[in-house]
């Protein structure tokens, strides 16, 4: 039985002629998918209607200026969309917006997801200063022979969850030698293969190079590895005052972060301002104070609110102008957590959060 | 606001006296903020104590009140009673506990008395955050659903029914009486059964204000304790009653292990072998006699059937089997019965006795194991390893087996949209297995007979009494009811709407306002539990008289 579409053309260039032709046909309403914006590199999701606008999207451009799972939760929050509309996303996006759809913070009916093997994204001022423009033809050639590229984002070096959980069509690109001649999507629900009847190209079998990824995760595994192992150097309070003592408190992490999705968050209401008395109090405690303070109680506590979901893709770091290691933090102490409750963020639409699921019988050891 | 705290010390007698240093605890707390004096007394919660802290707080125009003396669980109440009498919020009060965590685990005098001035000292920072709790009332309806026909339903109808309120007892089956209508008598003391429930439901038919419904079950019910919303449907007619009550009965009973799951004892598969069941009403018809016809020569009673698959004692299955022995004998003197058991439960104070005298001619009792019955010819073949691990064999003409009892199939579907958990073996689970074993974790729902666990129709009587007291001290026409103060509130511009909380609590409290996407609490079904507060990632949740701020400012004194 087929299971992928096969269409003769340079992959990137197919798939935005697949999503015209999807507009075209009606098959959705819009299509959801990075854009180019200037030449630096510069890109930005939208959702476009007209399938004109398709000309500069670039579905796989290794950029991701938000997590595309915190804007379909803006997008989808309060009902589903009303009209089909086709979304192409990274893995470690839509693993990020199925746990919002967990939380009632997104909707997935009327989305036909379309999501790929994942090489990684490079840091969001390559495309300031337009040196990943420069990089992506090494970029591409890395991502064809299962290599892991240069100077990419921490988190994405040390990603394991490359490939997709839940798409309706999956993208072959880790490992596809032919990347520029030919462009295989691989429909994994019924969705999907609605989604590819009557269009161009070829209906044939195919699967991913499972021996090709098998060691392109061994790579990534082994990076992952050596990252956490730089997490060993921190110990205990004062290496975390040393770390989060230099946060200046703009929470552009938690506004970037996807899994951080309260409107109003507690660390920026009033509530935990600290009142004359309280400064007063920890000063006669310590005999100094810095200001503003709680910078640790707040990474802490956005630590133990996220790290179950935290699905490691690293925005928080990349927004971070006093280049705090966030990744290294979050991915370690949220993956470490994650592997307690055998959870795996994203990973299952129906699959309840830890912190809402009970068994009568788990975790005796540490019982009272 | 001006804050005038008074802090009392108790002695306790010599319990705290003797371990603390109360002089230096005085010492230590005088001249805090806000503190208008520290005193100690001999013993606080005496009535001539509670007259000394009333005289007291009128004296100083006391607006906050801290004792340091025992455990909450003992005096808390006395003590907010004291407040309320001398016209002070009684939530505008703290107790520290320098007794069962402090004079009581130590003998290091000088160690107690640090801590026990941590203590103190927290409570005061305590209840300077304390904000006055108002007590709300709410009217409620003493009407009483019972959900089960059986001697359980019936019992408590009938004590209920004469305490001037209505009872709606629902019954699955097109009669009232459940499993003891097919049986002919009780023991131990052999009386008829049957006719003395027949009298009983007859009774129960005349009374006006008992509404039977037979055929019929419940679908829903919704509400808080002294005001549930019912429906009821029937069955048969398919029409849906809806009614008001103040509190729930769940009787549902038990039905029998599934014999099925054991094919070692070949029920089904072979003529002659009954379940207990089966042997009673074959006993009420009055005609024991095998398929053919013939009267039986000999009869196997194998006990404990299903037990190892349950993990639990039935408790009634040995006494009704011996019952079975009785029957036996009184319908046939010249039988021969042999009774498999592995072990015997006959506790009580005439149980005993009666199995005792049960003993006799041509009755065995074998203690075995791994018993597989076979058929020979007309008769079964028992097989069973002994008391020495031997294998033997045993001829009889008919095998009676004397099953588990489990919850009725009933209880699962309403343990499920009622919220009442299930316990141990999938009965309903008790709030507390002693201390409140027929009430449930949700307020106004009780349980009685084996809907809470196998049992004899004494206990379950008992239970049914129980259940009765309890309602008829806490659910009196025309009182009104006071529900929890201290719950859980959502702030609607912290709220998220990801109903994580709704997830967490575990009394139904907590619904979800679709049109503005945020969660409510239902403060009367609300039992300030505070896991919902730990678990709202967005800090919306506060738990009255546990705010962040009260914890706070109370540890920061304790661990400084």
């Amino acid at each position: 039985m087929a299971n992928a579409l096969k269409i003769t053309k340079n992959t990137e260039e197919s798939v935005r002629e697949f999503l015209k032709i999807l507009l075209e046909k009606r098959k959705v309403k819009g299509v959801f998918t990075l854009k180019k914006i200037g030449k630096n590199g510069a890109v930005t999701y939208s959702l476009i209607t007209k399938s004109d606008e398709l000309n500069d999207a670039v579905p796989f451009y290794p950029l991701m200026p938000t997590n595309a799972g915190k804007l379909l939760s803006r997008i989808t929050r309060n009902g589903s969309t009303t009209e089909p509309v086709a979304v192409i996303v990274k893995p470690c996006e839509l693993r990020a917006f199925i746990e919002l759809v967990k939380r009632e913070q997104g909707h997935f009916e009327n989305l036909y997801i379309i999501s790929s093997t994942c090489g990684g994204v490079y840091p969001l001022k390559t495309a300031t200063d337009g040196t990943i423009e420069k990089n992506l033809s090494d970029y591409w050639d890395a991502v064809k022979k299962g290599e892991i590229n240069q100077d990419l984002r921490p988190a994405c070096t040390a990603c394991t969850e490359f490939t997709p959980y839940g798409a309706d069509i999956t993208v072959d690109l880790i490992g596809n030698t032919e990347l520029e001649k030919k462009c295989f999507l691989l429909l994994n629900t019924k969705k999907g293969e609605e989604l590819v009847q009557d269009m161009k190209g070829e209906l044939v079998d195919r699967d991913f190079d499972k021996e090709k990824l098998k060691k392109f995760y061994a790579k990534r595994e082994k990076a992952k590895n050596q990252f956490f192992n730089e997490n060993t150097k921190i110990n205990g309070l004062d290496d975390l005052i040393k770390i989060f003592g230099r946060c200046i408190g703009c929470h552009g992490c938690s506004k970037v972060c996807p899994i951080c999705y309260c409107t109003l968050c507690m660390f920026d209401s009033s509530n935990l301002e600290y009142k004359p008395s309280k400064y007063e109090s920890e000063v006669r405690q310590r005999g100094g104070l810095k200001i503003p303070p709680g910078t640790i109680y707040y990474h802490l506590g956005r630590l133990t609110h996220v790290g179950i979901s935290c699905v490691g893709c690293g925005s928080c770091e990349d927004v971070c102008p006093v280049n705090i290691p966030l990744t290294l933090i979050f991915k370690k102490v949220g993956e470490s957590m994650q592997q307690i409750f055998e959870y795996i963020p994203g990973k299952n639409i129906t699959e309840k959060i830890p912190l809402v699921t009970y068994n009568e019988e788990e975790y005796t050891e540490i019982e009272g | 606001m001006n804050r005038k705290i008074g802090v009392y010390i108790c002695e306790c007698g010599p319990n705290i006296a003797e371990k603390i240093d109360i002089d230096k605890v005085i010492e230590a707390v005088t001249s805090l903020n806000d503190i208008v004096t520290v005193e100690r007394y001999k013993l606080l919660c005496s009535e001539a104590g509670k007259n000394y802290l009333t005289e007291q707080i009128k004296k100083h125009s006391l607006t906050h009140l801290v004792v340091a003396a025992c455990s909450p669980r003992d005096h808390q109440l006395t003590f907010m009673e004291v407040c309320e009498n001398a016209k002070i919020n009684p939530y505008l009060f703290q107790l520290a506990n320098i007794r069962e965590q402090c004079a009581w685990v130590t003998d290091n005098k000088e160690e107690a008395t640090k801590k026990a001035i941590r203590l103190t000292k927290a409570a005061i920072a305590r209840v300077r955050c304390h904000s006055p709790l108002e007590k709300k009332e709410i009217e409620s309806n003493p009407d009483i659903l019972i959900i089960g026909g059986g001697i359980a339903g019936i019992e408590a109808s009938l004590q209920l029914a004469h305490s001037n309120r209505k009872i709606y007892l629902v019954e699955k089956n097109s009669f009232l009486g459940g499993l003891i209508k097919n049986f002919e008598k009780k023991y131990p003391e052999m009386q008829p059964c049957s006719a003395s429930i027949l009298q009983k439901i007859e009774t129960i038919k005349k009374i006006s204000n008992i509404k039977i419904f037979t055929d019929s079950e419940v679908q829903e019910i919704l509400g808080f304790f002294g005001n549930f919303e019912v429906k009821v449907k029937n069955k048969k007619e398919k029409d849906i009653e809806s009614f008001n009550v103040g509190a729930v009965v769940f009787a549902t009973g038990s039905s029998l292990f599934d014999i099925n799951k054991n094919p070692q004892y070949g029920y089904g598969k072979f003529d002659n072998v009954l379940t207990s069941l089966e042997f009673e009403q074959m006993n009420l018809s009055k005609k024991i006699v095998l398929k053919n016809n013939k009267t039986p020569k000999s009869v196997a009673i194998i006990y404990c059937v299903g037990r190892t698959d349950k993990g639990y004692c039935s408790e009634i299955c040995c006494m009704y089997s011996i019952k079975f022995v009785r029957y036996l004998k009184d319908n046939i003197p010249d039988i021969k019965i042999v009774n498999f058991y592995s072990d015997l439960c006959i506790p009580g104070k005439s149980h005993q006795k009666f199995y005792e005298q049960t003993q006799g001619e041509n009755i065995d009792f074998i203690r075995a194991e791994n018993i597989d019955i076979t058929k020979k010819g007309e008769q079964l073949n028992i097989s069973y390893d002994d008391e020495t691990n031997r294998k033997k064999n045993c001829i009889v003409d008919m095998v009676i087996l004397s099953p588990a009892l489990e919850p009725s199939v009933d209880a699962a579907k309403l343990a499920e949209f009622t919220g009442v958990p299930l316990g141990d073996g999938d009965f309903f689970a008790e709030e507390h297995e002693k201390l409140n074993p027929v009430s449930t974790s949700t307020q106004g729902v009780f349980i009685a007979g084996c809907a809470q666990g196998p049992k004899s129709i004494s206990d379950t009587i008992i239970q049914a009494e129980a259940v009765t007291g309890k309602i008829l001290s806490s659910l009196i026409p025309g009182k009104k009811i006071e529900p929890e103060v201290k719950v859980s509130q959502i702030s609607e511009s912290f709220c998220i709407g990801c109903k994580t909380c709704l997830d967490i609590c575990s009394y139904g409290a907590i619904t979800f306002d679709e049109m503005n996407k945020i969660s409510v609490v239902n403060e009367v079904i609300c039992r300030g539990c505070g896991n919902c507060v730990a678990a709202c990632p967005s800090g919306a949740i506060t738990l009255k008289h546990f705010t962040f701020n009260q914890i706070y400012e109370e540890l920061k004194e304790a661990v400084q």
